[in-house]
């Protein structure tokens, strides 16, 4: 897996790949989903999740994290990081409570490349 | 006479630049014209159906390049008529501004012409965004010289950009007229976010590298780049019919630590300078400060320093205020340590707090457990009634996406194509940044907003609205259904979101109850320990009860001053209620609500049974309105009458005040600051 941007990842078919949300100063209410892979949460705090990226040359596995900053306090943030054997660990975005996006589910793209 | 001077000299300038330009650019000798020769015959070349595969790749590549550079060139004239008109708009007339936008304009069209030739029009290949027409994208984006889209093909970020980068793109020119509601907020969060990065890079030291600025900017601009895309496509597509879906979605943007009331802040009552009969069983989780003026208990008027905060504040700062150290240090979350001292110098505040200037310490334990937002209970309940909720959007959306764009290349290359003319060095964004570079970081957003929208407009919506890019009726009917299951996703969140509030009352409702013990040093007197019950819990609406329960004892009772090892004992209870958020607090985040408590107590103290002039039985009531004045900062107001103090039978009425910080809500005050810049 390689590191194009803070929101996409160049992977390989078959790679396992690993997507961490760490909260700070808020609780672990943030999601990882994903197109077209079965992601299972392996951890509960930091809530991990893991998915077999799969597809071929072009594609891309559409990812997005949702978090939840309901009742956060100021200064609330989640922090991505996403790592795979032997590759990583990347710091993705940041998402902080603050962020005109905050509410709203924020991109992460695996990406076959051509 | 002047006039026709300047456009005389406007038209020879506009006659010279191209040769400028050329000289300027690779190949140097190419002009404008030259340039659409070339682009001409190698297409005829390209649509020679005699042409071997072998050729047409190779000749492919040659035409890329050369459409590059015509753009390039144009761009480089266009900006350069925009800096001469802005720079002498004082000076021309309105004819002879009309005639240098007529050049930009026929400029502008030469490259539309070229974009739009018969037999290249469908192909991607042809697009600014260069796509070849075998599907992948084109060596252009190599012919850049940005690697930030390839650091697969060269690792090292610090590269500078190659020496055939191209000059920065032209501004785009339009708009995106009736933009859907959801697709214009977007826009401005990603420009909003990308300009708070740009001034992040800008001011770090060492300075970030050229290639890492232009990748830390694509990284926020591509947080919501493919739904950007999408829902563009989805305007395009849709009939005004469909459109109405499309416009009901909103952008979701968010607010609640600052709306609690139930934290101990100032001293206690014991203390002298206090402003409190009653005190509260919570405490704060990071530091705080009140510096009170006034006596409940005490003969004379002292102006007191309270720091309170919690052994986890010391765990968090070293480890991280994170969710997993929050919940392996649980325990710690449940102390809270306090210190009190006179208020002898009032000219540098915290230099009061020495051992020799300490009035009282005091350590509180909580009881119950963890009612906040990062509790177990709050977390369990998240897990299983908001999650499902808060999570429908993104499994929309990213299956959306997937169907249009991996489903259907044409629309999988153009989303990739046009993301890399945004992005690199010298790609629309950069482009923008640093021609705006000084100007404010609203007009910069503004700036970028504009220029993101009118690409989507022209680069998007327009070859789908016109055809161009085919899009069959089943992605659009399942376009369509993406759209309406998001904007139900939407009500779900918000529906998910009250869910969070209603739970976070019911967990603010429940009853609370600690514990403490309280080291008091009085100036004069005889050291003790105060053992204190405090319970709090919901009355009827919208009150609240707290009650108080507590005894004394002398360390070293003096029996001179009739003095047993039991020192008092005292019980109090308080109503308090909330009038609504303070008017005075500046950050529309800021919840922090006026409060109000009626508190009574009584005292027993022993060695008072048998003195003169003083009473055993002390009584006192309490008015209290502590208004929040702004973030973190509240102004306790307290009248209270007592039937006699502890050193003297003497019925009196008190006007206690103070100023309280909060430095968990100061921590929000800097952060919506932060906020309000964007």
């Amino acid at each position: 897996m390689q590191q194009m941007t803070k929101a996409r990842y160049e992977v390989s078919n078959g790679e396992v790949i690993t997507v961490q949300l760490i909260a700070t100063k808020v609780g672990d209410t943030a999601t990882f989903n994903a197109s077209s892979v079965t992601v299972t949460q392996i951890a509960e705090s930091p809530r991990t999740f893991r998915f077999t990226a799969q597809g071929s040359p072009e594609k891309t596995v559409f990812g997005a994290v949702t978090c939840d900053f309901t009742a956060a306090q100021e200064g609330a943030k989640f922090d991505v990081v996403v790592s795979s054997p032997g590759s990583g660990p990347f710091n993705g975005p940041t998402i902080e409570k603050d962020d005109p996006d905050s509410e709203e589910p924020v991109a992460i793209d695996f990406e076959f490349p051509d | 006479m002047h006039s026709k001077l300047i456009v005389l000299l406007l038209q020879c300038a506009l006659a010279i630049l191209p040769m400028q330009f050329a000289f300027a650019q690779q190949p140097q000798t190419d002009s404008i014209d030259q340039l659409k020769e070339q682009i001409r015959r190698m297409e005829t070349v390209d649509r020679d159906p005699s042409t071997p595969d072998e050729v047409r790749n190779l000749n492919r590549q040659f035409l890329n390049a050369r459409r590059q550079q015509l753009r390039d060139l144009v761009a480089k004239r266009i900006n350069e008529l925009r800096a001469y008109q802005m720079k002498m708009d004082s000076v021309l007339s309105g004819d002879e501004k009309r005639l240098i936008e007529s050049s930009i304009e026929q400029l502008e069209a030469s490259v539309r012409d070229q974009e739009n030739l018969p037999g290249t029009s469908e192909k991607p290949l042809d697009r600014p965004s260069r796509v070849n027409a075998n599907g992948s994208e084109s060596n252009g984006t190599e012919a850049r010289g940005t690697n930030i889209n390839s650091p697969a093909r060269n690792s090292d970020s610090s590269v500078a950009p190659a020496a055939t980068s191209p000059a920065p793109q032209a501004p785009c020119k339009g708009g995106y007229p009736n933009v859907p509601p959801r697709l214009d907020k977007m826009v401005e969060a990603m420009a909003l976010l990308v300009i708070a990065q740009a001034v992040e890079d800008r001011a770090a030291s060492p300075a970030t590298a050229a290639t890492q600025f232009a990748k830390d900017i694509a990284g926020e601009f591509e947080r919501h780049y493919d739904e950007a895309v999408y829902l563009t496509i989805a305007d395009a597509l849709f009939t005004d019919v469909e459109k109405v879906n499309l416009t009901k979605l909103r952008w979701q943007q968010f607010s609640a630590e600052t709306r609690r009331t139930d934290k101990q802040i100032g001293a206690s009552a014991r203390s002298a300078g206090s402003t409190s009969v009653i005190e509260k069983p919570n405490f704060a989780d990071l530091l705080s400060f009140a510096i009170e003026h006034g006596a409940i208990q005490k003969e004379v008027d002292q102006t007191s320093l309270t720091l309170s905060t919690s052994p986890y504040a010391l765990i968090a700062s070293i480890h991280g205020d994170t969710s997993d150290v929050y919940q392996q240090y649980d325990f710690f979350n449940r102390i809270g340590i306090s210190a009190n001292f006179n208020l002898a110098n009032q000219d540098n505040v915290l230099a009061n707090a020495s051992r020799k200037q300490l009035n009282q310490w005091s350590v509180k334990l909580r009881l119950n457990p963890d009612r906040t937002a990062r509790g177990r209970d709050f977390q369990k309940y998240w897990d299983a009634n908001v999650l499902p909720k808060i999570e429908r959007r993104a499994i929309v959306l990213t299956g959306g996406l997937n169907d249009a764009f991996n489903n259907v290349p044409a629309l999988g290359r153009l989303r990739r194509s046009v993301r890399t003319s945004f992005e690199g060095t010298n790609g629309y964004l950069m482009t923008v940044l640093n021609s705006t570079a000084a100007a404010s970081q609203a007009n910069q957003a503004t700036a970028l907003k504009q220029e993101i929208l009118c690409r989507l407009k022209a680069e998007v919506y327009d070859p789908i609205k016109s055809g161009t890019i085919p899009v069959d009726a089943s992605l659009r009917a399942s376009i369509n259904k993406t759209i309406a299951d998001f904007a139900a996703a939407q009500l779900e969140a918000e529906e998910g979101r009250d869910d969070v509030r209603a739970e976070i009352k019911r967990l603010d409702d429940k009853p609370t109850a600690s514990i403490s013990y309280t080291n008091v040093r009085p100036a004069t007197g005889s050291y003790y320990s105060v053992f204190k019950g405090l319970y709090l819990q919901k009355a009827f609406a919208p009150m609240k009860i707290v009650a108080n329960g507590e005894f004394s004892i002398y360390h070293n009772p003096d029996p001179v001053l009739r003095q047993q090892r039991l020192r008092d004992a005292l019980f109090s209870v308080a109503l308090e209620g909330k009038l609504g958020r303070s008017p005075f607090v500046t950050t529309t985040m800021d919840e922090s609500p006026i409060t109000f408590s009626f508190t009574g107590s009584y005292q027993r103290m022993l060695e008072n049974t048998k003195g003169f002039n003083k009473k055993a039985d002390i009584g006192s009531g309490q008015l209290k309105l502590e208004i929040p004045v702004f973030t973190g900062f509240s102004l306790p107001l307290a009248v209270t009458y007592s039937n006699a103090t502890e050193e003297q039978k003497k019925r009196h009425f008190r006007f206690n005040f103070g100023f309280g910080l909060d430095a968990d809500k100061l921590a929000a005050l800097l952060l919506a600051k932060k906020a309000l810049s964007h």
